[in-house]
């Protein structure tokens, strides 16, 4: 009895000893950590002769666990004990190698040689190594076609249609502070429309959401349930849904030439306590097997065993694979908007700040204003809807010192200012027009 | 008769800064049936619970057997203990409350049996060993208390007023168990009570407690003839008191002047000043008239059966409780004058 | 000698772990900069989004506070003034609700609430409805029902424990007076039932502000509990969160305060007066009636349980009522997906441990208290009951903010600190049954045991223990399932995915896509199942002091 005390204690007290760990932090879904942890493991099994485990640590959605690995390093700059971020898009990585907390790494020749250098344009790894894109992303509308046919209403092509009045309050979508997936689509808005443009389909996609989710993965089922009827949704989420509901019941669209594909990272943190077996875990993403991983459904040879991940590798050799029973290749994929990475990675958070105080916290108020608009049909007051506090000049002033908190703060209190007085100020007079 | 049991020497016990005990002191001796009485409230329980070593007392020693065991603790002492509500446990039958002790002291199961069966017939509990506390009558609960407390063949066996919470028929009947258990194991027990009938009716000697102290220690005979006050005397049984004045002493003779006239007593008490009390129990009032006279009316009575109590009521307005055997009664008629008088050694005379 | 040290080591558990954390949130509210400065606070109120919070967070206390009234109110009313068939079950049978924290519920509800959820597509079917609505809203009226359905029999418990509690001749009395209905309710029954609808409301109160896991379901984010789980993400680099922990704090030892006043007695008050009530027999239309109302609220309270149970076994649930194809393949995933057996088997391991730690606390404390005269004994009294009024989200956030970058950090190992938060807010249920156990326990009984030879050791073997631990085991069971459950300290304390215990595996789960959300329910389900056996062992032992545990004051 003592003996078995005993054990249970130094199973839950022991860590780290004995058997090697990995620990990454990353916002992808369970059914990836669970794949990969598995043919990680037996793969480094296999090639080292070495029993290793994988700790994953989630912290929510993209942005929360960049926030978390931020805030840890600032108490702990040398270090914080977790080996590897993993996951939520490119741009985390840009601002986390800008702000010197990423280990540069090089992928062995035979590896790195067989991953395309870019695609659509876009990079798929750091020239200096400090970040690899292991899957690709594709972002677009997600949509319930059962609830669009009984609500009569009509398909959505582009991001500019979701800004439609008629979907008033269907819209689905997620608050980017805490989701990377959904802060891309807001980048690519801006950047495929211009900024002022770009601001308007987002004020207007904005009016016509129902409320702003935590998580991504939140609207995905939020669309399926009807709550939401059309979404902004990343393609993994999207093609799980419909795997569940039927095609049948769910559709998923990327706008033509409105959208990136955007590769999704990972990255070795500062100071990561296991280097040497995250360095093999990096190695691993990027062999054939790692890379067939993602893409092959569930049970089929080489893929995985209990959930498909649905995700499409960067290896433009795997899509020539015989056995994938599988038509998209994003490599041919047409794109015409030049999406430009630097710049979404060196405004990401002022453009989360900004989306924060001019739409979600007033998101109410907001809601309210484009509704009446949407009754008056006013074009003073519509462009008054559209107004932004700064000039587009002005951003990159901004986002420079947007790390000071004293600065940020101010604006932040400014902006929410502004957008309270600009809403209220539209149902007022509204309200005298009709 | 002579060996020392128990010496309870100098204690003093206070609780929250006020004095419950004060130097208290008295011996037990081996067969006694000791009682201490005394109003509630007098601090006669906790003098109990120091004996038995549930209270530490501030000052002073508890000597059992030629040990001093004021710093043992009550497990260590081996002295039982009678709870005043039994304090049976509720999860254990009859016969495991009893054999309790025994198991404790690890004795052999055939040995326990054999006691236990033994104890069982001496407080006449057959029948009832299988049932719990709760499912026998408050008679049969105060038996398991006794048995318990007696089995372990204590020094000395310590009662908390145990027969109070028993109606009056079933008190009586456990009063003459006691006695007869007390007989029949000869064991040295130190009974609390307020109640002067058992005390009486059972006990060897008596020692009474007046708020925080003892006053008297006796025999019952001793201490109902002689008590030391007047507390102690009203307190053991019913008395009549008069105020007064010595105005003449003769020897061991006292001439007193009251309201209702001279009165003389007999007393070989030292009494220092002139003002007393005295007083007398209802039936040394006899129906003559010699010395010491009272006269009064019939103003009521109390019928006891064997006996009637009069009260009568003198012309100064003072009442006297007088006893007199029932069938004396009829004699005595309302509105008629009544003469008593008590004989000079049986008042007793007490300092203001 | 002895004494002393066990005293003395109780005590410094409770300074270390209960008042060092709430001191250093205190702390760290003020100490900016390493200067005293109110800048925290005022930068906490002057943000909009932050005030907007707080002003939710207190509409949805004030909401459910009402709400709750309005069921519990009336319902302990009829069980109290009537008597009718199935009367006694249908008194547990209320006290269900409670089984299933919210956060748990709210899983599978979204499926019956949302826009083309069952319930609207009922209505479009019955032809009552043309445009569907949201039930959910923001997420705001989701958060209101969920926890309005869950708190209810807190309010039933509390206002029949007041009406149990006085005598029903004041009532006659006003009558025989000439007094109506209306004013004897007023004047009478209301001031007598005040203190217990007051407590009732104050638990009830912190309570829903203080939940983390509905809101997180719902993802509505503008609450103070929401916006305290979110800053502590950033902790190092925005201090927010402090001055909102302060502000919780601050808020429940008020109303615990308040209550204590109203209430006026200790919290260790047994046994009340015996009152005959005077119950009436309804007939015909009436009792009919009565029926209708005590069903209805039965089964919408029990919706959030149903759906749960529903959603776990739905294989498709698309535009329909019910689930159109069903599977139990997630019961099986419960037994064989890492992740959930990681929580199942943590849990267990953590409930278990933490309500050892509970027994040992509560019988220590209980038996100290009741029994010994030591020094500081008023000290011990106070600390045992602080927990009470320390919500679970403020006692986390302590610990990740006291301990972090120390040996109990977190971070690296949450273990040690979830046991010790999971038995720190079950400790005073523990407390107070043992005290008034050894209350009702004849001191006598031990001394007897003494007297007889027997030692402390085995006095404590045979006589004290298996006296008191009827009550004892009754609220240990009661702790384990609640801590088995328990989600605010869960969500926050654990960090990495080994040390989860089950209600963060289902908060994870359910906002997973594909099967995520259906094996959260079956774990749901499980869990609920738990606490219900758990629960009615514990009545069965316990008998009617049930209530005790959900009263404060």
């Amino acid at each position: 009895m003592v003996k078995k005390i005993f054990l249970v204690f130094s199973i839950i007290f022991s860590f780290g000893k004995g058997e090697r760990n990995l620990i990454i932090i990353s916002p992808h879904w369970e059914g990836i950590k669970i794949e990969i942890t598995r043919a990680f493991c037996d793969w480094y099994e296999k090639n080292y002769k070495e029993k290793v485990k994988i700790e994953w640590i989630d912290q929510g959605g993209t942005s929360d666990d960049l926030k978390y690995v931020e805030s840890l390093f600032k108490k702990n700059p040398e270090g914080i004990g977790i080996d590897i971020f993993f996951g939520g898009g490119l741009s985390p990585y840009l601002k986390l190698k800008s702000e010197n907390l990423l280990l540069k790494y090089k992928l062995p020749q035979n590896l790195l040689k067989k991953i395309s250098k870019y695609c659509a344009g876009i990079p798929n790894y750091d020239n200096e190594f400090y970040w690899y894109g292991v899957v690709l992303s594709g972002f677009g509308i997600l949509y319930n076609k059962r609830a669009l046919k009984f609500l009569n209403l009509p398909d959505a092509k582009t991001w500019k249609d979701l800004g439609n009045p008629v979907y008033y309050s269907l819209i689905g979508a997620a608050d980017p502070r805490h989701s990377g997936s959904m802060h891309m689509m807001y980048e690519i808005i801006l950047q495929t429309y211009g900024w002022e443009e770009g601001w308007k389909t987002i004020f207007s996609i904005s009016g016509n959401t129902k409320n702003f989710s935590t998580s991504a993965s939140e609207v995905a089922r939020e669309t399926s349930i009807g709550e939401a009827v059309l979404s902004l949704c990343i393609d993994s989420y999207a093609l799980a849904q419909i795997e569940v509901n039927g095609k049948e019941n769910m559709g998923f669209i990327l706008p033509e030439n409105e959208t990136v594909i955007n590769p999704d990272c990972i990255g070795i943190l500062k100071g990561a306590p296991n280097i040497e077996i995250a360095k093999r875990f990096v190695d691993f993403l990027f062999t054939y097997e790692g890379q067939l991983l993602w893409i092959q459904k569930k049970g089929k040879k080489g893929g995985p065993k209990e959930y498909s991940l649905n995700r499409f590798p960067v290896m433009p050799e795997i899509y020539n694979d015989p056995q994938l029973e599988i038509d998209i290749n994003p490599y041919k994929i047409k794109n015409t908007i030049k999406y430009d990475f630097q710049l979404a990675a060196n405004r990401w958070n002022l453009i989360d700040d900004m989306i924060g105080c001019l739409i979600i916290d007033c998101h109410s108020e907001l809601k309210k204003a484009w509704y009446i608009l949407s009754k008056t049909n006013n074009r003073r007051l519509k462009e008054k809807f559209y107004e932004i506090p700064f000039d587009k000049k002005v951003q990159r002033f901004l986002w420079e010192n947007w790390k000071d908190p004293i600065f940020r703060n101010r604006y932040i209190n400014e902006w929410i200012n502004f957008s309270l007085k600009k809403y209220r100020d539209i149902i007022v007079e509204s309200k005298f027009l009709m | 008769m002579d060996k020392e049991i128990l010496t309870v020497e100098n204690i003093d016990k206070s609780y929250e800064k006020k004095l419950v005990l004060q130097n208290i002191n008295f011996t037990v001796y081996e067969n006694d049936f000791f009682f201490i009485l005394g109003p509630s409230g007098c601090g006669k329980t906790t003098l109990l619970r120091i004996i038995a070593g549930f209270v530490e007392p501030d000052r002073g020693r508890i000597i059992l057997n030629k040990k001093d065991i004021t710093k043992t603790p009550p497990n260590k002492r081996n002295i039982g203990f009678v709870f005043q509500n039994y304090a049976l446990w509720p999860h254990m039958k009859v016969i495991e409350n009893i054999a309790y002790g025994l198991k404790i002291k690890k004795y052999s199961e055939e040995f326990i049996k054999k006691r236990v069966k033994e104890i069982i017939e001496i407080v006449k509990l057959e029948g009832v060993e299988n049932l719990y506390p709760s499912q026998i009558s408050g008679g049969q609960q105060q038996r398991v208390a006794l048995a318990r407390a007696l089995v372990i063949n204590p020094q000395i066996l310590l009662l908390d007023e145990p027969l109070s919470n028993l109606d009056a028929k079933l008190r009586d009947e456990l009063r003459r168990e006691i006695k007869r258990i007390h007989k029949e194991t000869g064991i040295t027990m130190v009974y609390v009570t307020h109640d002067q009938k058992e005390a009486m009716t059972l006990g060897t000697t008596i020692a009474v407690m007046k708020d925080k102290e003892i006053v008297q220690i006796g025999s019952p005979y001793e201490i109902y003839t002689n008590p030391i006050d007047i507390f102690v005397a009203s307190f053991i049984g019913e008395i009549n008191i008069l105020k007064g004045k010595i105005v003449k002493r003769e020897g061991d003779l006292l001439k007193i002047e009251t309201d209702e006239g001279i009165f003389f007593v007999k007393s070989k008490k030292q009494i220092n000043s002139e003002n007393v009390s005295i007083s007398f129990r209802p039936e040394s009032a006899v129906s003559e008239e010699k010395i010491n006279v009272i006269k009064g009316k019939l103003h009521d009575y109390e019928f006891y059966g064997d006996i009637v109590k009069i009260n009568i009521i003198t012309q100064k307005g003072n009442l006297f409780k007088i006893g007199v055997y029932t069938r004396d009664f009829n004699k005595y008629k309302k509105e008629e004058n009544i003469i008593f008088s008590i004989s000079e050694d049986k008042i007793m005379i007490f300092e203001q | 000698m002895k004494r002393k040290i066990l005293f003395t080591l109780i005590l410094l558990f409770f300074l270390f772990f209960l008042v060092y954390p709430i001191f250093f949130i205190l702390l760290q509210s003020f100490y900016h900069n390493e200067k005293f400065t109110f800048e925290i606070l005022k930068i906490t109120l002057t943000n909009y989004i932050i005030r907007k919070s707080i002003i939710n967070s207190f509409l949805l206390g004030i909401i459910v506070v009402l709400t709750t009234s309005l069921i519990g109110i009336p319902l302990a009313f009829i069980f109290d003034r009537f008597s009718f068939e199935g009367k006694s079950v249908l008194r547990i049978l209320f006290l269900l609700p409670m089984i299933a924290s919210p956060f748990v519920g709210s899983i599978g509800i979204k499926q019956i609430l949302s826009r083309f959820g069952s319930l609207n597509i009922l209505l479009i079917k019955l032809g009552l409805l043309k445009n569907p609505i949201s039930w959910i809203g923001s997420g705001f009226l989701g958060i209101v029902i969920l926890q309005t359905l869950h708190l209810y029999p807190i309010m039933f418990l509390n206002i029949s424990a007041s009406l149990n509690n006085y005598d029903i001749s004041t009532e006659e009395a006003s009558y025989n007076l000439g007094a109506n209905t209306f004013q004897t309710f007023f004047k009478i029954i209301f001031p007598l039932i005040f203190p217990g609808y007051f407590a009732a409301s104050s638990i009830i109160f912190i309570w829903a502000i203080t939940d983390l896991g509905t809101p997180l379901v719902f993802e509505f984010n503008n609450l103070v509990s929401v916006k305290i789980f979110y800053t502590l993400k950033d902790i190092n680099t925005n201090p927010v969160g402090y001055a909102l922990v302060l502000i919780i704090l601050l808020l429940t030892l008020t109303l615990f305060i308040f209550t204590k006043k109203y209430i006026g007695k200790t919290p260790y008050t047994t046994g009340r007066v015996q009152v005959q009530t005077k119950e009436k027999n309804l007939k015909g239309k009436k009792l009919f009636f009565l029926y209708l109302f005590l069903f209805f609220i039965l089964l919408v309270s029990l919706i959030p349980h149903f759906s749960l149970i529903f959603y776990s076994f739905s294989k498709k649930w698309f535009f329909s009522i019910f689930p159109s194809q069903y599977t139990g393949e997630y019961y099986k995933v419960v037994f064989t997906h890492r992740l959930t057996k990681t929580g199942i088997f943590n849990s267990l391991i953590y409930s278990s441990i933490s309500t050892v730690i509970d027994i040992f606390f509560g019988f220590f404390i209980g038996y100290i208290l009741c029994r010994w005269k030591i020094k500081g004994k008023g000290l011990l009294d106070i600390l045992s009951m602080i927990p009470l009024v320390i919500p679970g989200i403020v006692l986390a956030f302590g610990y990740v903010t006291t301990f972090s970058n120390t040996i109990l950090d977190p971070k690296n190992n949450p273990v040690f600190l979830i046991i010790l938060s999971y038995s720190l807010r079950r400790i005073p249920y523990l407390v107070r049954t043992t005290y008034s156990s050894f209350l009702q326990l004849d001191q006598g009984l031990e001394e007897a045991s003494y007297s007889l030879g027997s030692n402390n050791i085995m006095t404590f073997k045979k006589i004290i223990f298996p006296l008191i631990s009827p009550g004892l085991f009754a609220g240990a069971i009661l702790a384990f399932a609640f801590s088995l459950m328990e989600v605010s300290c869960s969500l926050i304390l654990a960090i990495r995915e080994r040390f989860y215990p089950i209600s963060k595996v289902i908060y994870i789960l359910a906002g997973r896509v594909t099967d995520g959300p259906n094996t959260a329910c079956s774990l749901g389900v499980l869990g609920m199942l738990i606490t219900f056996i758990c629960l009615f062992i514990s009545t069965k032992i316990f008998a009617k002091k049930i209530g005790e545990f959900f009263r404060i004051g």
